[in-house]
């Protein structure tokens, strides 16, 4: 996940001056969520942190988010760390709506606590300007045959995201807040072991 | 107090026991008896007066006591004869037609046409810019004739116009030389020369030309008629953005709710219920500040335009400025006139 976070920072600082022509901008998140799987009652949660980098450049649109929490069983267990990376590259169709597509990397710490999921993302992303100084954004995507540590598939994956944000006018520093829903319809044989997440954040990001 | 009158008339250079003393005594004793009503011995004593030399107004008013004595006593050619003379002298000495009878005035008519006189040349002051502007003159000629008019003085002899004319006429003088530059500043005198065979007369007005700088245009800032208009403005409040917040949130919510895990049970909601209170608590703040300028692209325009017009005007105003800088404004007044 180092490296990987490493590289998406190596890409926004080492690209061409005309790329980053329209706007580069770092976040620092601090989350909150929970992660059910298997059945009712086993679930987890924690807080964390994360950073990511968001870059626009014409109609397109690279966000880049990872975070790290350390969660807690509820129902007794060990701690272990949460880790999660994602991708998203979206294109705006017009001013409401943009296509989006993308992947997405969890890991977790010691490697059994959990599945690990690899996934690739298909969405939309609708973002609408309340006033010069806030934004509010909402986006879902399925989910395209989701790979797990442990083994399975899964038919039925989705995610949404709810999204606010507040800053100066300017466009450099602004504070935001989301919600993110994933709920992943696991399967093992005839078994079902669904994964559920439910994640806020909170944070702030500079812009140039 | 008498003797202060006689020393400030000493002073202005008045010596009334002179003038008494020049006054020819006949014509005192004509100008009496006329007013008498005595013309027989009117007469007598301007015809005594004639034969004593007189000053040039004497001469005159011994010419225009007999001009109305004669007529009065309907001596027609004798008083004819008395208004010719008078004319000659002093061509714009007329009987004032509410003072004296018409059959007089007829008489001064009669003798008026039958010599050839300029009278009543004259120019009002004028002022213009260079090529901009003439001095209109003005005579009356008592018979048909040839005119010429010409400007002299500084060395220059210019024709103005040549013309015929008969009563009231006019020409316009442009003091300007051939090349255009105006006449060098000074005085002229403007001759009015009428030729009817085998007479000839001229008449002259003496004027002064004056050399002026020409007023500059100021420039302007603004268009009389358009002002600038507000390039920004401030809507009224709305509740867009807590309406967008809402929404936004409620799809949110219910999709939550909707596709939430049934083989997991009801995740815990503080997530959601986090996110999407400051999502509306951000609407709301959005909703109540004082909404944002925003720009009013056709004042902006019409501003621009505006803005154009302003400069091109000053441009216009600032090669007018060039031009008049180095023109001269030319003032024309009348100082004397006077025939010949």
């Amino acid at each position: 996940m180092k490296r990987t976070g490493l590289a998406v920072v190596a890409v926004a600082l080492c690209a061409p001056q005309g790329i980053l022509a329209q706007t580069i901008r770092f976040n620092f998140d601090a989350v909150s969520l929970t992660y059910q799987e298997v059945r009712e009652g086993r679930s987890s949660t924690g807080q964390g942190g994360g950073g990511g980098i968001e870059l626009r450049v014409g109609r397109f649109r690279l966000d880049a988010r990872a975070y790290t929490a350390r969660l807690e069983p509820d129902s007794g267990g060990s701690e272990y760390d949460f880790k999660q990376v994602d991708v998203r590259v979206s294109y705006a169709v017009n001013k409401l709506l943009a296509l989006e597509v993308g992947g997405g990397r969890r890991y977790v710490d010691p490697e059994n606590a959990t599945q690990e999921v690899g996934l690739i993302r298909i969405g939309v992303l609708s973002e609408n300007q309340m006033t010069r100084l806030a934004d509010v954004w909402v986006r879902g995507a399925y989910l395209v045959n989701p790979r797990f540590s442990g083994g399975g598939s899964a038919d039925l994956a989705f995610e949404f995201q709810l999204g606010v944000g507040l800053g100066t006018a300017n466009k450099r520093f602004r504070f935001h807040a989301e919600y993110e829903f994933q709920r992943i319809d696991r399967e093992v044989g005839a078994n079902d072991v669904p994964i559920q997440l439910s994640l806020a954040r909170v944070g702030i990001s500079f812009g140039f | 107090m008498l003797r202060k009158l006689t020393l400030l008339a000493v002073l202005l250079g008045f010596h009334p026991w002179q003038a008494v003393a020049q006054e020819n005594a006949a014509l005192r004793r004509a100008r009496e008896a006329y007013g008498a009503l005595d013309y027989r011995a009117a007469i007598a004593a301007a015809q005594r007066a004639l034969g004593q030399q007189l000053s040039g107004g004497e001469l005159v008013e011994v010419y225009e006591l007999l001009g109305f004595m004669y007529g009065a006593l309907d001596s027609s050619g004798l008083a004819v004869e008395a208004f010719r003379n008078l004319i000659i002298l002093d061509p714009d000495r007329e009987p004032d037609p509410g003072r004296v009878s018409p059959a007089i005035t007829s008489l001064y008519a009669s003798a008026l046409g039958q010599v050839l006189v300029v009278r009543k040349v004259g120019i009002d002051s004028v002022s213009f810019v260079q090529g901009n502007g003439r001095v209109p003159l003005r005579f009356d000629v008592s018979q048909p004739a040839a005119v010429r008019v010409r400007a002299v003085g500084n060395g220059l002899d210019l024709l103005i116009d040549s013309l015929s004319a008969a009563g009231a006429a006019g020409v316009f003088w442009s003091p300007v030389l051939e090349d255009g530059t105006p006449v060098p500043p000074g005085r002229y005198q403007l001759v009015v020369e009428a030729f009817a065979r085998p007479e000839q007369y001229a008449s002259q007005v003496v004027v002064e030309v004056r050399h002026g700088t020409v007023d500059t245009l100021e420039h302007i800032s603004s268009l009389p008629g358009y002002d600038f208009q507000d390039e920004i403005e401030f809507p009224g409040r709305n509740w867009r953005p807590l309406g967008l917040a809402a929404l936004y949130t409620a799809v949110a919510s219910a999709a939550s709710l909707a596709m939430e895990s049934s083989g997991l049970g009801s995740p815990p909601r503080e997530e959601i219920a986090g996110v999407g209170a400051a999502v509306l608590l951000t609407g709301f703040i959005m909703s109540i500040k004082k909404p944002d300028a925003r720009a009013v692209p056709a004042n902006i325009r019409y501003n621009e335009l505006l803005r154009e017009q302003i400069t091109q005007r000053n441009a216009d105003i600032a090669r007018q400025n060039a031009v008049r800088r180095r023109q001269v404004e030319l003032t024309v007044v009348p100082v004397t006139g006077g025939s010949r």
